[in-house]
C-alpha cells in the first residue's frame, strides 16, 4: 500500500491556508472515525431546493432552506430528516366580516401547528398552537383575514411545532355575506332578520345549509261593527299570523318544530305579510281582513291570521271568525252560536266561539293557544310562542282580544294574547289596540255600541322572517 | 314602513310590508303586480296612527281603503274596496263603500231584499 503521509509544507501554504487538493486521497478514517469534542456546530451546505446539486451522490447531506430541514440523498431522492407537513385541503369559507371556521386536512403534521394566512406574499395573521387530530385541524379565521376585501385570495399554510413549514399551501377566496334584511351575530351564528319584504341574495360561492327559520305572517284585523243592525255586539279579535319555525321546541298550533332548510345560492324573495285591516263599513259588515302571508322564497309560506268577525247582525260573510294561520274570533252570539275561525295545522290555533246568551265576542287564536270563547265576558286572544331565534327572548304570534259588548255581557274589552295581540275595545270608553308590529299579532275587536254607528277594531300587526345559520 | 297589495286580475291576493325603493327590484316570478296601499286610510280618510283621529293632512289618504286580501283594486278609479254586494248598490267614491239605493231605516235589524229593492225588518233578534 502506498504511503499517504504528507509533510506540513505539502498541506499548508505560507499564509496558513490549506493547499487546494492537498487533502485528496486522505484516508477517510482520518476524518470520519474521529471523536469531535467541540461544543459548536458542524456547518452543512445550505441552499434552497432549486440549489440542490445537479448530480448528487448517495449520502450527500445539506440543509434545505425551502423546506426547513436537513436532507440527504438516498441514491434516488432527497429525504428530509424533519417531518414536512402538507396541507391537503381546506374546507369552509372565509366570509367578509365574520369569524368562520376552516378545517385543514394535513399530512405529516405535529400535534399542534401554526396556521399562517398570507395575501400577496405578506403574512396577514398566524394562529398558533392549533390542535391536530387525525390529520385534521380546525381554525377560526382571524379578523385580519376576514376583514379583507371580497374576492381577495388568501393563501393558507402551516408550520409544524418545530417550525418546519408545509411544503405547499391552499388558497381560499374571501366570499361575501348573503344580503337582504338585517344581519346580526349570536356568537358565531348569523341571524338575518327581515321586517319587510326584500330579496335574499346568497352568493354563488356557497349554499346556506341547516338554516333555522321563523316565518311569521301578518295578524288578522279585529272585527268591526257595522251600522246595519245589531249594534251591541263586540267584534271578534283577529287571529295571529301563521307561525312556522324550525327553532326551539314548538311551532305554531302546538306542533313540533319543522326541519331546517337549505337555501341555494341565488336570489330568493322573502315576503313579509302586512297586518290585516279592520273595517266598519256596511259592505263587509266589518269583518277584519286576513293578514298578509309571509314566505321564504318558494320554500315555505305562512298564512295570514284570520280576521275577527263583525259585531253586526247578519253580516253577509257570517258571524264566524275568518280562517287563517290562526283563526279570528267569532261575534254576535246572542241567540245564535258562531265558531271561531279555524287555524291552519302547524301554524296556529282556532279563534274563540260565541256564547248564545251574550253579545260578547271571541278572542283570536294565538300561535300556541286558542282564542278564549266568549262568555259573560269577551274572550282573550290566544298566546304566542316564546323563541330565542335571534339570541334574545321574544314572544310572537298573540291573538287579538274580543271587543266588549254594550249589553248582555261585560263592556270590557278582552286582552290580547302574549306576543303582540291587540286588546279589544271597551264598548264605550277605550279604543282597541293594533297587533304588534313584526309580531304577527291579531288586532283587537271593536266594542259594541249604544247606537247605530260604524265602528272599527284595530288592524293586525305585520309579520317577520328570521333566518339563523352558520357558514 | 310602506304597505303594498299584490294584485292579480283586479283582486288583492296578498298585502305585504316593503320599502318603496325596493319594490321594483323584488325578484318575484309569481303573477300579479304591487300597488301601494295605506295602512291608515279607511273610507277615503287618512287617520293619524297615534290618535286614531282623521289626520290634518288628508293628502296622505291613498286609494280609498287599506287593502285587504279579497278586496277589489279598481284601476280606473285607483282605489281598493270590497266587491259589490248587490247589483243595485252603487259605490260612493268619497267613502268607498257600497250604498243601497234605499236609505237604511236606522235602528233595528234589516236585511236587503234585492228583488224588491227594499230593506226588510228582521225581528228574530234583539234590536238594541
Amino acid at each position: 500500500m502506498a504511503s499517504k503521509s504528507k509533510t506540513v509544507a505539502e498541506l499548508i501554504e505560507v499564509d496558513g491556508d490549506i493547499i487546494v487538493n492537498a487533502l485528496d486521497n486522505v484516508d477517510p478514517s482520518f476524518v470520519s472515525d474521529k471523536s469531535n469534542s467541540s461544543t459548536g456546530a458542524l456547518g452543512l451546505p445550505t441552499g434552497t431546493t432549486a440549489q440542490r446539486p445537479g448530480s448528487p451522490e448517495t449520502g450527500y447531506t445539506r440543509y434545505n432552506t425551502t423546506v426547513g430541514s436537513v436532507e440527504f440523498y438516498n441514491g434516488t431522492t432527497w429525504v428530509a430528516t424533519n417531518l414536512i407537513p402538507t396541507v391537503d385541503s381546506v374546507s369552509g369559507l372565509i366570509v367578509e366580516t365574520i369569524a368562520t371556521d376552516l378545517t385543514l386536512s394535513l399530512t405529516n403534521a405535529t400535534d399542534t401547528v401554526d396556521v399562517v394566512f398570507k395575501e400577496s406574499g405578506s403574512i396577514l395573521a398566524t394562529v398558533t398552537d392549533v390542535s391536530v387530530s387525525s390529520g385534521s385541524a380546525t381554525v377560526t379565521v382571524p379578523s385580519a383575514v376576514y376583514g379583507q376585501t371580497v374576492g381577495d385570495t388568501i393563501v393558507i399554510s402551516v408550520n409544524n411545532v418545530d417550525g418546519t413549514p408545509s411544503s405547499n399551501s391552499q388558497s381560499v377566496t374571501v366570499a361575501s355575506l348573503p344580503t337582504g334584511g338585517t344581519i346580526t351575530m349570536d356568537g358565531s351564528t348569523i341571524v338575518q332578520s327581515f321586517t319587510s319584504t326584500e330579496n335574499l341574495v346568497v352568493p354563488s360561492d356557497y349554499n346556506l345549509t341547516n338554516v333555522h327559520f321563523l316565518c311569521l305572517a301578518g295578524g288578522g284585523g279585529g272585527g268591526g261593527h257595522s251600522a246595519n243592525g245589531y249594534y251591541n255586539d263586540g267584534g271578534g279579535g283577529g287571529g295571529a299570523g301563521g307561525y312556522r319555525t324550525s327553532y326551539g321546541s314548538q311551532s305554531g298550533g302546538n306542533s313540533s318544530v319543522e326541519s331546517t332548510i337549505t337555501i341555494s345560492s341565488g336570489t330568493h324573495l322573502i315576503t313579509v305579510g302586512g297586518g290585516g285591516a279592520s273595517y266598519g263599513d256596511t259592505t263587509n259588515n266589518g269583518r277584519g281582513a286576513n293578514g298578509g302571508d309571509s314566505s321564504i322564497g318558494s320554500i315555505l309560506t305562512s298564512l295570514g291570521g284570520g280576521g275577527g268577525a263583525t259585531g253586526a247582525w247578519n253580516p253577509p260573510i257570517g258571524k264566524s271568525g275568518g280562517n287563517g294561520g290562526s283563526g279570528g274570533g267569532a261575534a254576535n252570539g246572542l241567540g245564535t252560536s258562531a265558531a271561531g275561525g279555524t287555524g291552519t295545522s302547524g301554524q296556529g290555533t282556532n279563534g274563540g266561539a260565541t256564547d248564545t246568551s251574550y253579545q260578547t265576542a271571541g278572542g283570536g287564536g294565538g300561535a300556541i293557544s286558542t282564542g278564549a270563547n266568549a262568555s259573560s265576558s269577551s274572550g282573550s286572544g290566544g298566546n304566542g310562542i316564546n323563541t330565542e331565534i335571534t339570541g334574545s327572548t321574544v314572544i310572537r304570534g298573540g291573538g287579538g282580544g274580543g271587543g266588549g259588548a254594550n249589553a248582555n255581557g261585560s263592556q270590557t274589552g278582552a286582552d290580547g294574547g302574549s306576543g303582540g295581540g291587540g286588546r279589544g275595545s271597551d264598548s264605550a270608553t277605550q279604543n282597541s289596540t293594533a297587533g304588534g308590529t313584526n309580531l304577527g299579532g291579531g288586532g283587537g275587536g271593536a266594542g259594541g255600541s249604544s247606537s247605530v254607528v260604524e265602528k272599527i277594531g284595530s288592524a293586525g300587526g305585520s309579520g317577520v322572517v328570521i333566518l339563523r345559520y352558520t357558514i | 314602513m310602506a304597505h303594498f297589495a299584490k294584485v292579480l286580475d283586479g283582486k288583492v291576493i296578498n298585502v305585504i310590508v316593503a320599502e318603496p325603493e325596493v319594490i321594483q327590484n323584488l325578484v318575484d316570478t309569481s303573477p300579479g303586480e304591487y300597488i301601494q296601499t295605506s295602512y291608515n286610510t279607511r273610507g277615503g280618510v287618512h287617520y293619524d296612527p297615534e290618535t286614531g283621529e282623521p289626520s290634518a293632512d288628508q293628502t296622505k289618504a291613498l286609494r280609498g281603503n287599506y287593502a285587504g286580501k279579497g278586496m277589489v283594486y279598481d284601476r280606473i278609479l285607483d282605489a281598493f274596496y270590497y266587491a259589490q254586494p248587490y247589483d243595485s248598490w252603487t259605490l260612493n267614491q268619497s267613502t268607498w263603500v257600497w250604498e243601497a239605493p234605499v236609505e237604511h231605516p236606522g235602528d233595528g235589524n234589516y236585511l236587503w231584499d234585492e228583488e224588491n229593492q227594499q230593506w226588510v225588518a228582521d225581528d228574530s233578534q234583539p234590536t238594541e
